[in-house]
């Protein structure tokens, strides 16, 4: 059994906890908790049919600055995914802000920028084709709406598959 | 040309351009090898040594022998079972004696906790604990008997906080190992980061109701305990000790540890050291419950028994006592778990089966009498009538009569004065008695006694008795004279002395005189 860790980064409100909820337990709530220090999920997923892997899932507290969480809750994962509220602009201008913080100190990490919310098409504030633009050097983007669970799976394999590519590397 | 052809004509290339020196030790080496051959006895001198090198490779081999060795036991039990037993029977008996004396020790030992739990007031205290709370008795004794248990023990990857292998005690699960490691990382980290301590000073330990979680950090691993109860100082050297083990056997993998735990699941010697627990009353004791338990037991059986036979002894001698008996024929014995079942057949002269039981020391409750009546030839007399019951009436008329003494003269059948009247009211009871008693269907007779004052029995004591009896019955019969059936009169001489010691004149003057007894036919 592979075991990674994995950690949520993000400001409040943006959808990290959802997201976790929505992929381990299938489920969404539109009340809002926010997360007090961390919460730790683990689920188990099949990648190439065969390869087990535990994630262990880090849900951080919604935060601007996460200087002083490097050597203790970020310390030792193997991937970490950004997470904006993809109809608020002034939370994926955090992510971007935290994703280059990120890579400094983290720099082959994988990590995935999530533009949560997509269920609000409506008031999408994030016009389509520009999303690659937001991520730092070898981020991937990915579309997700914990309400509906669109892109969540794909966004926990994605980030699967490039933790075991790192460690083959 | 094939892959091999090609090969072998580049070596022969190869070997052409070798010098004369090279290509001659190349052929030496050539003829050596086509000539070597393992012999047995080679193979003898190489075989124990090889093993003892054998290194890591030991389990291989050891694994790759056991169904040889399998076989060649299972072929030596098919062919003579007497070999096999006969190597093992020295090590067997000894096992099984230990085994058995392990066993024994062990059921005293389990006696004696149980009788001690059921008669220790403290246990009882803790069962009422236990119903209070709801909460099993088995986990109210422990809490209350076990210093500490150590439960769970973790070992988690340092920077990660994944956890690489876990050991529970048997019985002893968590919800979730993976969780519970990454919690508690997350904890000590949450903690250390809000109160700003230094790595060097983290959380060591947490204590949460009933459990303590001590955690003790390595450099690559830590390694966390959950224990029930509070340990002892020497659970953290215990931790200490094991951590260092840990990175010594698994050095390479913690610092390869990239995720993979395979490593550490195959060896769990360690961590399994570490769960332990450490109960109050460790000392082994002599099971003095269940001894005194036992003794008790043995000595009321004994006492039950030996009483028992000792009440079936004479409850035997009774029934032959009773069955020899003149006038008591014993038909049948039945022994029940509580009393005796008797059948006989009684003639109403004999003596009471009661009188015969309890000659023996026995209650009548003891027996369940079945009793018939019947005329037994051992009695000379033909059996009395039936008694039936005799009216008050007539028997308070016999009581009266019988407080009757007529005095006489001394040394005469002469009455005494004043006594002629008594003798007249005498001699009416005795006809009131007579009348009253043919009504009710009874024959009522009269016995006069005639009493002589002295001490020595003589003729003239005698006849002076029988003269004074006579005077009476001729009163009564003037009075009445069909009376002359039911009145008979004897003489008895000081036999029967109405005061039986004379010491003044007034005794002398009782005995001299006539007495009145009733009998009812």
């Amino acid at each position: 059994m592979i075991k990674k860790k994995i950690c949520l980064l993000g400001t409040f409100g943006v959808g990290k906890t959802s997201l976790i909820r929505k992929y381990v337990q299938n489920i969404f709530s539109d009340e809002y908790i926010t997360t007090i220090g961390v919460k730790i999920e683990k689920k188990n997923l099949i990648l190439d049919g065969n390869k087990e892997i535990l994630l262990v899932i880090w849900d951080l507290e919604g935060s601007d600055d996460f200087h002083r969480i490097i050597d203790t809750y970020l310390k030792g994962m193997s991937g970490y995914f950004v997470v904006a509220d993809g109809t608020n602009p002034e939370t994926i201008a955090t992510a971007q802000s935290i994703s280059a913080q990120m890579k400094q100190f983290f720099p082959d990490t994988p990590s995935v920028l999530l533009l949560n919310k997509y269920d609000l098409a409506h008031v999408w504030a994030v016009p389509e084709g520009t999303e690659t633009g937001l991520t730092q050097p070898g981020q991937m983007v990915l579309n997700t709406s914990a309400k509906t669970g669109m892109g969540v799976e794909e966004a926990f394999e994605a980030i699967a598959i490039r933790m075991v590519e790192t460690q083959n590397d | 040309m094939t892959e091999n052809e090609a090969l072998k004509v580049r070596i022969e290339e190869a070997i052409v351009d070798l010098d004369p020196r090279e290509r001659k030790t190349l052929e030496q080496l050539g003829k050596k090898l086509r000539g070597a051959s393992v012999t047995p006895e080679t193979l003898a001198q190489m075989l124990p040594e090889a093993l003892d090198e054998s290194g890591e490779q030991r389990q291989a081999i050891a694994s790759a022998m056991t169904p040889l060795t399998e076989d060649a036991i299972g072929l030596s039990v098919q062919n003579d079972p007497e070999i096999l037993s006969g190597a093992l029977f020295p090590v067997i008996g000894s096992a099984i004696r230990k085994a058995m004396a392990k066993m024994l020790a062990e059921m005293m030992a389990n006696m004696n906790s149980g009788l001690e739990s059921v008669f220790s007031v403290q246990r009882l205290v803790w069962r009422f604990e236990s119903i209070k709370t709801g909460k099993p008795f088995l986990e109210i004794m422990l809490a209350h008997t076990m210093e500490y248990s150590i439960d769970h023990a973790f070992l988690i990857h340092k920077n990660t906080g994944l956890l690489l292998k876990s050991v529970s005690r048997a019985g002893c699960a968590t919800a979730d190992d993976d969780m519970v490691s990454s919690m508690l990382t997350a904890i000590r980290q949450y903690i250390g980061d809000s109160l700003q301590l230094a790595e060097t000073s983290g959380v060591q330990g947490i204590n949460t109701g009933d459990y303590t979680i001590l955690v003790e950090e390595g450099p690559k691993a830590s390694l966390a305990l959950i224990i029930r109860g509070t340990p002892e100082p020497s659970v953290r050297t215990l931790m200490q000790h094991t951590l260092e083990a840990i990175h010594v056997r698994f050095a390479g993998a913690l610092k390869s540890f990239r995720g993979d735990t395979l490593p550490f699941e195959k060896d769990t010697e360690l961590l399994e050291a570490c769960l332990s627990c450490k109960i109050r009353e460790t000392k082994h004791k002599k099971p003095v419950f269940a001894i005194v338990f036992l003794t008790i037991v043995a000595l009321a059986a004994g006492f039950f028994g030996v009483t028992h036979a000792l009440k079936t002894g004479q409850e035997n001698r009774c029934i032959d006592a009773i069955d020899a008996e003149t006038g008591i024929q014993l038909i049948s014995t039945t022994r029940t778990f509580r009393t005796v079942k008797l059948s006989v057949l009684r003639d109403a002269r004999a003596r009471s089966l009661e009188q015969i039981i309890a000659e023996h020391g026995l209650q009548l409750d003891d027996f369940t009498i079945s009793e018939e009546a019947f005329w037994s030839p051992h009695f000379s007399e033909p059996p009395a009538a039936p008694q039936r019951n005799i009216p008050e009436h007539l028997l308070e008329i016999a009581r009266r009569l019988a407080a009757y003494n007529v005095y006489f003269e001394q040394d005469s059948g002469s009455l005494r004065d004043g006594q002629g009247q008594i003798l007249m009211e005498a001699g009416e009871l005795v006809s009131l008695l007579v009348e009253e008693s043919k009504k009710e269907g009874f024959t009522a007779t009269v016995e006069i006694t005639g009493h002589s004052a002295g001490s020595i029995q003589d003729e003239a004591g005698i006849r002076i008795s029988e003269e004074r009896a006579n005077m009476a019955l001729d009163a009564f019969i003037e009075i009445n004279a069909p009376l002359v059936e039911y009145v008979s009169a004897r003489g008895v001489g000081v036999a029967e002395p109405v005061v039986a010691e004379e010491k003044t004149e007034e005794d002398r003057i009782k005995n001299r005189s006539v007495t009145f007894k009733a009998v009812f036919q």
